[in-house]
């Protein structure tokens, strides 16, 4: 579904990537681990299109998605939530959700809407509230339901759990599984490997801006590098 | 109401239909502009030289100008709007200046600093307080068809993503938004409604000239949105009136007036950063949770 080839990308002279390939099945979700730096992020900007690649492409569903702008990659399937739940403070929690919606038929939308709601009732007393008034975790779950709202093929998460309370993330990575039992593919970036793990099928691990290892969960949960590095047993 | 308050009254709704457009690219896209002058300007010689050398009728020569100034808008935004904060506002002086320049000095078309005189303004009489009367029922219609449609366009799907571009404009961009093409269309509508102000401007005057459509203008028009509030179209509305009368008011204090008029200004940003309206709503708010 989506096959990342060769990416580099580089900052101000420094590689963040080099030559980086990743496959995304349908249905699957892929945990991208490493520690700060290793150009986990830079991965998710460049596949939704916040960064350009130095060289290498990326493919989604048979088109390449070189040199198309972020907006465009979005209405092509592929959703991400940015880091630091990027909500809009400023509209209300259903504008928030709303703006996830690209033209579809008014009772599509609504449906989708009821489905958010029913998931996330909290929400439904909320909708008028505006974005800012809401906890982190809200917050987090509101970008997460936008993104949603788009019906997407791939979602690309960047620290979901970053910064929240151990209820919120264990209430995020709810949503997320829910997501997933609905056949949408995810690429998670987490710092907190082993939640990671546990919600992925498979999962690579990038340091210094290169894949180093690649597997199924199960298999780098017993990896012994991983386990020393990323799981601290 | 005598006939010079009555000008003034004409006068201040003009500005009004031009700080709602400001109120469309700085309060519900977050861009700020000082070229909304330039508009106005680029509105009021569109009229003037359709009339005179055209020789449209007066109501087709200021549709004519408002659509002119949302076409240069839609050119010149393209480029500028890639800016942000500081640059963009830079940019948006520097466009300011360019046409007055270009009023000043381009003297076969502009007729230079000597300006240009409106010769059939949509009425006769120009100038009498019975044309004064007439065109403040138009103005007052005009400036109400405005301020509704851009309430609705507020609350519309493209009043979400302008909104939603001014909150964030990468969040925006991987909810699907085109941020450059929704910035252009909010400077464009900006400059629409800058520039049928500026043509109004035009047949209230009957005469058009480069000194009025300064970047002193512009900052004019940003003061009346901000010292309003920028969020929201009455704020637009009441910030035209407000600082549109207040030299007026002021009169008494003669050549010092400006020295209060900047104080209330400094004050108003400083302890009211959202606006007059914005406080209000603020406070209302906090009161209902």
């Amino acid at each position: 579904m989506l096959r990342a080839n060769g990416i580099c990308a580089a900052y101000d002279g420094i590689h963040a990537l080099r030559e980086v390939t990743l496959q995304v099945a349908p249905r699957e979700a892929v945990a991208v681990l490493g520690a700060n730096g290793a150009g986990k992020s830079t991965l998710l900007k460049v596949i939704s299109g916040l960064v350009p690649a130095a060289s290498g492409e990326v493919h989604f569903e048979d088109q390449s998605l070189c040199g198309w702008p972020a907006d465009r990659i979005a209405r092509a399937g592929i959703l991400s939530v940015p880091e630091g739940r990027r909500i809009f403070p400023g509209l209300t929690v259903e504008e928030n959700l709303l703006t996830g919606v690209f033209s579809r038929p008014r009772a599509e939308r609504d449906a989708d809407l009821e489905q958010v709601y029913a998931w996330l009732p909290w929400m439904t007393e909320r909708r008028t509230q505006l974005g800012w008034s809401l906890s982190g975790g809200q917050q987090q779950m509101l970008a997460i339901a936008r993104a949603l709202m788009a019906r997407p093929r791939l979602l690309l998460l960047d620290e979901p759990s970053l910064g929240l309370s151990p209820t919120a993330c264990t209430q995020v990575f709810d949503l997320m599984a829910r997501i997933r039992e609905r056949g949408v593919a995810m690429l998670v970036v987490e710092q907190n490997a082993a939640q990671a793990l546990d919600f992925s099928s498979r999962a690579v691990v990038l340091e210094l801006g290169r894949v180093v290892l690649e597997g199924t969960a199960a298999q780098l949960k017993n990896d012994p590098q991983v386990r020393k590095a990323y799981l601290a047993v | 109401m005598g006939s010079y308050t009555l000008h003034l009254v004409n006068l201040v709704a003009v500005y009004a239909i031009a700080v709602i457009g400001l109120h469309i690219i700085v309060g519900l896209c977050g861009q700020f502009s000082l070229a909304q002058g330039a508009f106005f300007g680029i509105g009021a010689y569109g009229l003037a030289l359709l009339e005179s050398r055209g020789h449209w009728p007066a109501v087709a020569a200021a549709l004519g100008g408002a659509f002119l100034s949302a076409a240069v808008a839609a050119v010149v935004g393209v480029p500028i709007l890639r800016l942000r904060g500081h640059y963009l506002a830079m940019a948006t002086i520097g466009f300011g200046e360019i046409l007055y320049l270009t009023l000043l000095n381009w003297t076969t078309l502009t007729n230079g600093p000597d300006g240009l005189r409106i010769a059939r303004p949509f009425l006769a009489g120009a100038g009498s307080p019975a044309y004064d009367r007439a065109f403040f029922i138009v103005v007052a219609t005009v400036v109400a068809a405005c301020a509704m449609a851009t309430v609705i366009l507020g609350r519309s799907a493209f009043g979400r993503e302008l909104r939603a571009v001014r909150d964030n404009e990468l969040a925006a961009a991987t909810c699907g938004i085109a941020v450059p093409r929704v910035k252009t269309a909010a400077f464009a509508a900006a400059a629409f409604f800058a520039g049928l102000a500026g043509a109004l401007y035009g047949l209230l005057e009957t005469y058009v000239s480069p000194d009025t459509f300064t970047f002193d203008f512009s900052i004019v028009l940003l003061t009346m949105l901000l010292v309003g509030g920028r969020y929201s179209v009455a704020g637009a509305v009441i910030g035209a009136v407000l600082l549109g009368f207040l030299p007026e008011w002021l009169r008494f204090l003669k050549d010092y007036y400006m020295l209060l008029f900047g104080a209330l200004v400094v004050v108003s940003v400083t302890w009211m950063p959202a606006g007059i309206v914005g406080t209000f709503d603020a406070r209302r708010r906090r009161g209902a949770a």
